[in-house]
């Protein structure tokens, strides 16, 4: 049963408790009106948090396509050379073809020169035919044929239809170069040529090249086959800035 | 003695004082005027902007948060002296008017009415006496003059968004089942409000285009006169919860709504042919140069041009849509920026290499080539007018 002292003590903390209470509402109304808070009837279109600035631009930092690798089948020209040429590519993009026929040559001059070292890696944006063809391109390189071939998949300029880039007619292209056909059909389904070539397809998307023909010569994108005194002056600015 | 008017002296006190410490805000200038002055001109010269934009005068209008833009103005406010000030400002840099509401009326839209022009929408709160809950308004100015449209009227709650929706907060007591509330932007009445019956749901506003759903369909209506424009059966999609917001903002990605559905969660809508344009989109954006829709989504970054596919190309899962203009589309990931050319899918050379400075990415690109730039608390505006020295 309540005394009057226990009603006394009960309302000793009701009062302080009540004005507390209100102190905290109204400082926090206070608060959230001078900050322009949402409240209950604030806008409903905040504003995103600030977002730091980006560190780098991607797309730019393409000398980072160059492997330099001495055990790379996929290359040619030294490992040193003053100049590196990345190319990225696809065995089913026509203007891939037409760049091998015109400036392919032209750049092999300043392979043969040492001053050039050149790059291959497939990206098959074009589909599973292309992967096929790459597979097929690095089972002949691991029988010393890569350029050879290559050509062949490009021969006059012009890339092969989709049925001509079938298992069976790769094989047979393979034998009409001369190469091993059964090491040739054995490296061509390996799993380490599958890896190979998604990593050098994977290294291509990651540096931004979705379409093909795309390159990189001395650290600096070319997009697209242009002519070919496009790539020699490049090669002579990027050769006279290595020297 | 009895203690209640006690206390009651005591409480009043406590509010008089507390009152008095937050200090009298200052009355707002509701009305559209002039500005005293020019936008303040940034120092550009520890800034990186993309290539298109360098050479062109930057300012900072102060905006507190990102603009809303529509025919060649961006409008947006700023916190300043315990009031909200909005400032519309053209693409030159030129600031068309200024309107001042209380501080937490911070809430506004910019739409278009049945003419095609522009207009900028602001709330207003007020606290009559002896009532209980605040009182919100709209009022419609013409976004370029600041010209009164229409309005003030009363809508059930602050700004909810996208477009002209309203609608009471989720901690209102009186809340029932059906909150939300669109406007006609032509006249300012209700074109369409839920209510607790029809399970009608009000999703947004898109520059004319109202969308409403109900359990199994999504209907569109033209704001003006509520009339019907097309219907989406929901069967596949479950019900539709929310609308979402792209990054780039409604008028960025104008023509196009995205939503979230129970089992799509980013229904990207084409808004005049009533048509699903993908069902698992992150964000969306239109070139305003070239009309090409890019759509970031669960497989990629994709673009099309009058319905034909051009590119798609693998992201990462952080991958974000900054901006889109210009035939560039702008990637952010993580700490780093990407552009590509939106015809070909290209990485495209944005950036001049051998400049310094805090590389900026643009939030937003008009059709003409002035861009908002977000840098830190700041939202700011590159606009057409060269620098001072600047070729071109």
């Amino acid at each position: 049963m309540s005394t009057g002292n226990d009603s006394r003590k009960k309302r000793t903390w009701v009062v302080p408790a009540v004005l507390v209470a209100v102190a905290v509402l109204l400082v926090g109304t206070v608060i959230v009106s001078a900050l322009g808070g949402t409240g209950s009837t604030g806008a409903a279109e905040p504003s995103a948090p600030a977002e730091p600035a980006p560190t780098r631009v991607e797309g730019l930092q393409l000398s980072e396509a160059e492997r330099h690798d001495p055990e790379d089948l996929l290359a040619a020209g030294p490992v040193d050379a003053p100049v590196t040429l990345v190319v990225f590519s696809d065995y089913q993009c026509p203007f891939c073809a037409r760049w091998s026929e015109e400036t392919l040559p032209l750049m092999m001059e300043h392979v043969d020169a040492g001053d050039l070292r050149i790059e291959w890696r497939d990206v098959n944006v074009f589909g599973p035919a292309s992967e096929r063809a790459a597979r097929a391109s690095y089972a002949a390189a691991r029988q010393g044929a890569f350029w050879e071939y290559h050509d062949a998949l490009f021969e006059g300029g012009h890339k092969r239809s989709e049925a001509q880039l079938s298992e069976e007619a790769l094989t047979a292209l393979a034998e009409e170069l001369g190469l091993d056909p059964d090491q040739f059909s054995e490296d061509m389904a390996s799993e380490q040529t599958a890896e190979q070539i998604a990593t050098n397809e994977q290294l291509g998307l990651g540096l931004g090249a979705y379409s093909t023909p795309m390159f990189v010569l001395g650290g600096q994108p070319i997009v697209g086959a242009q002519p070919s005194p496009v790539f020699q002056e490049a090669f002579d600015q990027a050769l006279a800035a290595a020297e | 003695m009895s203690r209640g008017p006690h206390i009651l002296a005591i409480l009043t006190a406590v509010l008089v004082a507390l009152t008095g410490c937050a200090g009298a805000a200052p009355e707002p200038v509701r009305d559209p005027h002039p500005a005293d002055g020019p936008l303040p001109v940034v120092d550009t010269s520890a800034l990186r902007p993309p290539t298109p934009f360098t050479g062109l005068r930057m300012v900072d209008p102060g905006w507190s948060v990102a603009p809303q833009y529509a025919d060649g103005v961006f409008l947006a406010p700023a916190a300043r002296e315990d009031l909200q000030r909005f400032t519309a400002v053209d693409v030159q840099g030129e600031v068309r008017w200024v309107a001042e509401r209380p501080a937490d009326s911070t809430g506004f839209a910019v739409t278009a009415d049945a003419d095609g022009r522009a207009l900028a929408v602001l709330t207003d709160v007020h606290r009559p006496a002896g009532v209980a809950s605040d009182k919100v308004t709209a009022t419609a100015y013409e976004l370029a003059t600041g010209d009164p449209v229409w309005g003030p009227v009363e809508v059930p709650g602050p700004h909810a968004g996208p477009g002209l929706v309203f609608a009471r907060s989720s901690d209102d007591s009186a809340r029932t089942s059906g909150t939300r509330t669109v406007l006609d932007p032509t006249t300012g009445r209700v074109l369409a409000s839920e209510s607790g019956t029809s399970g009608q749901r009000v999703l947004g506003e898109y520059h004319g285009t109202v969308l409403v759903t109900d359990d199994r369909t999504l209907t569109a209506l033209n704001a003006t006169g509520g009339q019907e424009l097309w219907q989406i059966p929901l069967a596949e999609h479950g019900r539709v919860r929310t609308a979402i917001h792209p990054s780039g903002a409604a008028a960025a990605a104008e023509g196009l709504a995205l939503l979230e559905a129970e089992h799509s969660p980013g229904l990207l809508i084409d808004l005049r042919k009533g048509s699903i344009l993908n069902e698992t989109a992150r964000d969306a954006a239109v070139d305003p140069g070239t009309g090409t829709v890019v759509v970031l989504d669960e497989a990629g970054l994709h673009a099309t041009r009058d319905g034909q596919h051009l590119w798609s190309l693998p992201v990462t899962d952080d991958t974000r849509l900054a901006a889109l203009g210009g035939a560039l589309v702008y990637l952010r990931e993580g700490g780093a920026v990407r552009v590509h050319n939106v015809i070909t899918g290209e990485v495209a050379d944005a950036y001049t290499p051998a400049m310094a400075g805090t590389i900026l990415v643009p939030a937003r690109i008009t059709a003409d080539g002035a861009a908002v730039f977000t840098e830190g608390p700041r939202h700011l505006l590159a606009t057409l007018v060269p620098e001072p020295g600047a070729s071109g």
